[in-house]
């Protein structure tokens, strides 16, 4: 099954003049059209980052109706601030600075308090008991330590691991050196082994899966 | 390398970012530090375990539609105040930008009832009924309330009517290029003297001359009606003209009067080299009959009977059924992702092409239920359309089988596929004289494993973790398995045609570059000629990548 095309192959189905005139639009090349106006061009990164911006905010808060406000807010304020958008920063950078502000703005609105502090709060979607059995033991308590460790150092594991964020990227996006990045993934990683140990001594309080919600005081 | 700085290396050993340079005395301080070795071990457990944490809690179906909307709200109602003046004084950049950011603020403008903005004449509001020449050299641009852009050509006349269900414009005379925003319930219309087109979103040219009118389209799709006709769907390149006696023009000459031509036309050489129909307007477009699309085992799939060109196979979403019969294409449980890679790819229907490493870069983009949700599509074939057989089509020897296929995709789940060349690494596959040859070492080496592998049951291609087993099969079976592993396509320049039977043993290079384990063993690389005779050589080829830009699931059959 040749996938592979030369330029002057006869092959309809491969419109090499067409797709030789047609650059790949970037992320970067169409934020600038964004930026220059060309809104509908926006479309294009909703398709993109839609589903990845929704996992970001749900691993982090384990919160649908957060997540959901989240990437709608984040969207709203790429167009909004479109005009401050340089064309040397990578956007997906720049969108998870956006996303990280969005974030802390709102928990401040709400008055939502980070995971880690919070008291027991269950989603429909956290781990219960039964879920655990026909899930793996030993996943579900991984999960649960995923959860229950520290804010920051789950913010960097999700970038990392999940959303596949470079080392550089992440760099950028924190203001720090990539070298810190690399020693604070590897720390983080440390810290994830040591609550999931702690976790399976004592799995009892895996019941106590952390999300995002509204204090009781407000 | 000390325990220290080997262990500044262990994130980038995670995400696979470890540098070349570092690699080799990474692997030998790792042999020797049983401690490292144990950590890094650890760690890489972990690290597997995490990436199969799911996200949780899928986000509602209605998300796509809403954030759409938010910014569609946030953009009507930016206060006009923002609209600084300075803008204007920025240079010829700014000032375009500027134009751009003044629709923006158009909502302004129709709560006090204006049809439209004419932006060329400082922005001089347009009413219903009234009537608009364009009658700078440069041509005039109408803003609709909608944010929908008219492009008139010079000398162009027309008037903004309400219509039950949106806005007609109607074209007295000249030329326009009509940029129409996607429209939600309503619709646009444009109307000349003898002809009606009906948009729902996309770039299209209408023109009014005295002996008649002509329709082309630039991206997306119209429908054009005459009176006492039928209604025609036109696509990308695709032209209408209501009297026969016109002559005929390229879409492209009829477009290059637009101060956006150059915008223009490559917007239609991408939308027409995906559009499905490469035939020119006066040639049938090539469809099926009818189709049905629904969930797969939703309906009354059909299992039982199979047709004389069906074929089980069995793809990595479970297993899927295809049928071609003369007159029928049916498939029962498959993704779109599978149909998209049937449609533009080149290979068979009967392929495993969510394992195979080419087809996988070949296709890019898209939402996520484009590779989980199954489907089962049943089509009619018009009567006549295609003369080939069952074989030939199974084989990905049909094109105009494929062109129906991408139309049944671009109507039925609004696909929006982009496509580009690259030049990108590949590898060639050569053989060296006598190979591939049969090579066993001596613990596998039994009268047993030779016969399974010389006279197997079932002949084929079998990858194992670590080792491939060529059963009587042909080289073409084995490319996939190579391009899989290395994650670069693999040119067969081997030149072997027949059935052979051999035996490789190797190590990922997903192992070798940092999967896990430690390493061990040899590359493909080294492993095909050591064993067999058969050598991958770097080189530089084009590939054809195509983007998914947009795909819906299928509304009611």
């Amino acid at each position: 099954m040749p996938r592979v095309v030369p330029i002057s192959s006869g092959d309809h189905l491969h419109q090499g003049k067409y797709s030789l005139a047609m650059s790949m639009q970037t992320d970067e090349e169409l934020m600038v059209a964004v930026r220059e106006g060309r809104t509908g061009q926006m479309e294009i990164l909703f398709g993109r980052y839609r589903q990845s911006l929704y996992e970001f905010f749900s691993r982090l808060t384990g919160n649908r109706v957060a997540s959901e406000d989240l990437v709608q807010e984040v969207f709203v304020r790429i167009l909004k601030y479109r005009g401050t958008y340089r064309e040397t920063n990578r956007f997906v950078t720049w969108m998870y600075q956006i996303g990280r502000n969005a974030r802390a703005d709102y928990l401040r609105k709400h008055r939502l308090v980070p995971a880690e502090v919070t008291a027991i709060a269950r989603s429909e979607h956290d781990i219960t008991p039964s879920r655990q059995l026909e899930e793996n033991e030993e996943m579900a308590l991984l999960h649960c330590a995923l959860m229950q460790m520290s804010e920051s150092n789950r913010e960097l594991l999700i970038l990392v691991r999940y959303q596949e964020m470079k080392y550089v990227d992440i760099a950028e996006l924190l203001g720090i050196e990539a070298g810190m990045v690399k020693s604070r993934v590897h720390r983080a990683m440390k810290e994830l082994r040591e609550v999931f140990l702690n976790l399976r001594s004592n799995p009892s309080s895996c019941g106590a899966t952390k999300s995002e919600t509204i204090s009781p005081n407000t | 390398m000390r325990c220290n700085e080997v262990r500044n290396h262990f994130a980038e050993y995670l995400t696979e970012e470890l540098e070349s340079s570092s690699q080799e005395e990474f692997a030998r301080h790792l042999k020797e530090c049983p401690a490292c070795r144990a950590e890094l071990e650890e760690l890489t457990d972990f690290w597997v375990k995490l990436g199969s944490i799911p996200p949780g809690e899928p986000a509602s179906s209605d998300l796509e539609v809403r954030l759409r909307a938010a910014a569609e709200a946030y953009e009507r109602g930016l206060p006009q105040t923002r609209r600084g003046r300075r803008f204007w004084k920025q240079g010829l950049a700014l000032a375009a930008a500027a134009v751009i950011v003044l629709t923006v603020f158009l909502g302004m403008w129709w709560r006090s009832g204006a049809a439209a903005v004419l932006e060329s004449e400082g922005s001089r509001r347009v009413g219903y009924g009234e009537a608009v020449r364009a009658n700078t050299g440069a041509g005039s641009v109408l803003v609709l309330r909608d944010g929908s852009r008219v492009e008139m050509r010079s000398q162009a006349e027309l008037s903004l009517e309400r219509a039950d269900d949106g806005v007609r414009i109607r074209l007295n005379q000249g030329g326009v290029i009509v940029n129409a925003v996607k429209q939600q319930n309503r619709h646009l219309y444009v109307q000349t003297k003898d002809v009606t087109v009906s948009v729902v979103g996309t770039v299209f040219l209408v023109n009014a001359e005295q002996e008649g009118s002509r329709v082309a389209v630039i991206e997306g799709e119209v429908r054009v009606q005459q009176p006492g006709t039928a209604e025609v769907r036109l696509l990308p390149g695709e032209q209408v003209k209501t009297n026969p006696l016109m002559e005929p023009q390229l879409v492209k000459e009829e477009i290059s009067w637009s101060k956006n031509a150059v915008t223009h036309i490559a917007l239609l050489e991408q939308s027409a080299a995906v559009s499905a129909s490469r035939q020119s307007s006066t040639e049938t477009r090539l469809a099926f009959e009818e189709t049905s699309i629904r969930p797969a085992g939703a309906g009354t799939a059909v299992t039982g009977g199979r047709g004389a060109g069906s074929s089980a196979v069995s793809g990595c979403n479970g297993s899927y059924q295809i049928q071609i019969d003369p007159r029928r294409f049916a498939v029962f449980g498959t993704t779109l992702h599978n149909l998209v890679i049937w449609a533009y790819g080149t290979g068979p229907l009967n392929y495993q092409d969510c394992k195979n490493v080419t087809s996988q870069n070949l296709i890019s983009g898209g939402p996520d239920w484009l590779r989980s949700d199954l489907w089962d599509v049943q089509a009619l074939i018009p009567e006549g359309a295609l003369n080939y057989t069952p074989e030939q089509v199974k084989k990905g020897d049909a094109p105009k089988f494929r062109m129906m296929l991408q139309a049944l995709l671009a109507t039925r789940f609004q696909l929006l596929i982009r496509s580009e060349t690259k030049e990108g690494s590949a590898y060639v596959l050569t053989a060296d004289k006598g190979a591939p040859r049969l090579t066993l070492s001596a613990d596998l080496d039994t009268p047993q494993f030779r016969e399974e592998l010389v006279n197997p049951k079932q002949p084929g291609v079998v990858p194992e973790r670590g080792a491939i087993f060529v059963k009587n099969a042909p080289i073409a079976d084995l490319i996939p398995i190579l391009e899989q592993d290395i994650g670069k396509p693999v040119l067969d320049q081997t030149g072997l045609k027949s059935q052979y039977s051999f035996f490789i043993e190797y190590t990922p290079l997903s192992r070798i570059n940092g999967g896990g384990t430690l390493f061990t063993g040899p590359s493909l690389f080294k492993a095909l000629p050591e064993q067999v005779g058969l050598r991958l050589t770097e080189t530089k080829t084009t590939v054809t990548i195509w983007t998914i830009e947009r795909a819906e699931k299928p509304s009611e059959n």
